[in-house]
């Protein structure tokens, strides 16, 4: 069906032109803040209008040239795309090299039966996917995706005509063409309610609230505040109260919805080695991956749901277009019991041990390092550099308020030491895993990791370290496109030895 | 865990010495423009006698540090894994699986041509890793062998 190169839809040439604008926004924060900031001369006004004006021509006119030397060609042996304006580029994906598919499909979309689709292949040298088709039918990707799994298009066809007539074998592809996955998991309302809720997003965008409450008091007129103070002099009080309540509720509320947007009809299920996630209410996004790709998986629990609980299974992919949060790990549920988190999770990675081996925790005598590292750390370069700061630059006697918060930081961050070494710890998993725990701002996390996929391993122990035989363990996985290292601090160095020659036979 | 492996050879420390000394004759000329700088248009001095004394003072440290980097380096090539090993006060003993390995690449920069060395930088899908120097013969032998043995690991 896909002889000719095909253009991608005409939806895409407004998308690129779109994008290109917003790249370029320098240009229009530019022109807004000269034109609010000073009394501007009409000629500045037209010099201004013009520049935005021209450049979104000049983007207009950029952006057909390239949606006009697009072209993408599904072939039966790989997917071919031609780009470049200047420079012509034709990249050729053979199908067995592509590791993930990503869709995304905006809700304006859905009625034009488009989407995006990002391919991404084993290569490691890129940042971005390699293949990016900006705005294709559905039947592209499903397509692609049939090509993956061996199944021939004419067999695809015919699922979609009925008039097969075939014999056994086909029929069997014809079972193929449309898979029923070996496992599936959809998440439920209760499921994705109490996700959203004991979420702690709501921290920063509280932040985030009162940074842009406070850049107002800057930008609003003096005479506004002055009015307002006059006629709540007396109301102050009730006014912050009040006012606190809102950024609160906002935020919360905010952070919610957030979620709840997000993992709408939240969707995970294996098909054979394939992994498929889809979720997302105004943009849905699925992603299939080979389990190959998969490094490691993440059991994470912030202490809120340590509390509740509940946990995050999360894999940690060899890919770069995994997912659009922030951290490139793919969320294959969003929350679960803690209970049945191994059970529910094996169906769809097998080779997840069958019952959790007991963890070794740190020695309970190792744990002060912690929390000495982190006082000593936030304090020489945080606390200790501010009050400094502050008692040679600043002449008001800011240091007399700044001390006593400098010190509850300290506390806090002791704290913080303490939790992350009680939840420290790690064991080999018979026969071929490692688990590893490791406790990050208030968050537990649980990695699984085999024993192939740990890229390289390396022990560090310092003089003082040797005699009171406590090492650190770092563990080498590859985790989107870069590398992440695990470590197991203040162990036994022992038990470290042992996981290094376990992992690595000494000579 | 003492040391175990092969110290590499000892005429890397002549590299060691020439590198560190190159690139602070070149931190130290940017101080000396600075000053000049400083002079001419009235900038700060401190500017330019900052980075010379930082420099002096970095280039003091690492080259005395060269002896100990020197003693406490090791690497270890089994028929399985790249063993490597640095520092004495703060020791790091590293182990990659030669079957890990997805690329070994040799190099050699004017200063190792010089002493007929050659850098081993060996990356996994995640890491790298470098062996300062070695003899051209060892490396051409190590570069095979890690090749012939990933290839082997990966055909399994």
């Amino acid at each position: 069906m896909n002889e000719q190169p095909h253009r991608l839809a005409p939806v895409a040439l407004l998308i690129l032109w779109v994008k290109n604008v917003i790249a370029l926004w320098p240009i229009f924060v530019g022109g807004l803040f000269s034109m609010f900031g000073s009394k501007m001369s009409f000629k500045e006004l037209l010099f201004w209008l013009a520049l935005i004006l021209g450049s979104v021509i000049l983007m207009l006119a950029w952006s057909i040239l390239r949606y006009l030397r697009f072209t993408y060609l599904v072939a039966p042996d790989g997917l071919t795309i031609r780009s470049g304006v200047f420079i012509r580029k034709t990249n050729h994906i053979p199908y067995d090299r592509i590791q993930t598919v990503q869709r995304q499909q905006w809700f304006f979309l859905k009625p034009l039966g488009l989407e995006q689709v990002s391919i991404e292949t084993a290569g490691k040298e890129t940042r971005k996917a390699e293949g990016q088709l900006a705005a294709v039918p559905t039947a592209v990707a499903d397509t692609i995706n049939r090509y993956r799994q061996g199944i021939e298009p004419e067999s695809a066809i015919s699922t979609t005509t009925e008039t097969t007539d075939a014999d056994a074998a086909t029929r069997t592809r014809v079972v193929n063409a449309d898979p029923v996955p070996d496992a599936a998991y959809k998440i439920n309302s209760h499921d994705l309610n109490q996700y959203a809720l004991t979420s702690l997003g709501f921290i920063p965008i509280i932040t985030g609230i009162l940074w842009v409450l406070d850049k107002a008091q800057e930008y609003l007129p003096d005479s506004w505040y002055q009015q307002a103070e006059h006629a709540i002099t007396g109301l102050a009080i009730y006014l912050l109260i009040g006012l606190s309540i809102i950024v609160l509720v906002l935020g919360f509320a905010v952070s919610y919805l957030n979620i709840l947007q997000k993992y709408y009809r939240f969707t995970l299920d294996r098909t054979g080695n394939e992994l498929r996630t889809s979720r997302g209410f105004f943009q849905t996004n699925t992603v299939s991956a080979r389990l190959s790709r998969v490094q490691a998986v993440r059991f994470k629990q912030s202490i809120l749901r340590q509390w509740f609980h509940l946990t995050t299974v999360q894999a940690l992919l060899a890919s770069g277009a995994a997912d659009d949060e922030q951290n490139n790990d793919l969320v294959l549920m969003p929350v679960i019991r803690q209970r049945s988190a191994m059970t529910d999770m094996r169906k769809f990675i097998s080779w997840l041990p069958t019952t959790i081996p007991e963890l070794q925790p740190i020695p309970v005598r190792n744990r002060w390092y912690y929390v000495r590292n982190m006082v000593l750390g936030n304090l020489a370069f945080i606390v200790a550099p501010i009050i400094l700061a502050s008692v040679l630059w600043l002449h008001v006697s800011w240091w007399v308020w700044l001390l006593p918060v400098g010190g509850l930081w300290l506390l806090i961050m002791a704290l913080q030491g303490q939790y992350a070494a009680t939840n420290a710890a790690i064991a080999i998993a018979p026969p071929d895993q490692l688990v590893i725990q490791v406790g990050e701002v208030w968050t537990r996390q649980r990695y699984y990791v085999r024993k192939k996929d740990i890229q390289a391993m390396s022990l560090a122990q310092s003089i003082w370290m040797k005699p009171r035989g406590v090492a650190h363990l770092n563990i080498h996985v590859r985790k989107g496109n870069s590398d992440q290292t695990i470590t197991s601090r203040y162990m036994k160095a022992d038990l470290a030895k042992e996981i290094l020659s376990w992992y690595q036979p000494l000579p | 865990m003492n040391e175990t492996g092969h110290a590499l050879p000892a005429n890397i420390k002549f590299v060691w010495r020439a590198d560190i000394f190159i690139w602070s004759f070149n931190f130290f000329v940017v101080g000396l423009l600075l000053l000049i700088a400083s002079h001419f248009w009235h900038w700060p001095s401190w500017l330019g006698l900052g980075v010379i004394g930082l420099t002096v003072l970095q280039y003091i440290i690492r080259r005395a540090l060269v002896p100990y980097r020197y003693r406490f380096l090791r690497y270890n090539i089994t028929p399985t894994a790249v063993f490597l090993q640095k520092g004495f006060f703060f020791r790091k003993n590293e182990a990659i699986p030669i079957a890990r390995i997805q690329n070994v690449t040799l190099e050699q920069g004017p200063l190792l041509r010089w002493q007929q060395l050659q850098q081993v930088n060996i990356e996994t899908a995640s890491t790298a890793h470098v062996i300062d120097g070695v003899t051209a013969s060892v490396a051409d032998q190590l570069r095979t062998r890690i090749l012939t043995l990933a290839q082997e690991a990966r055909d399994e």
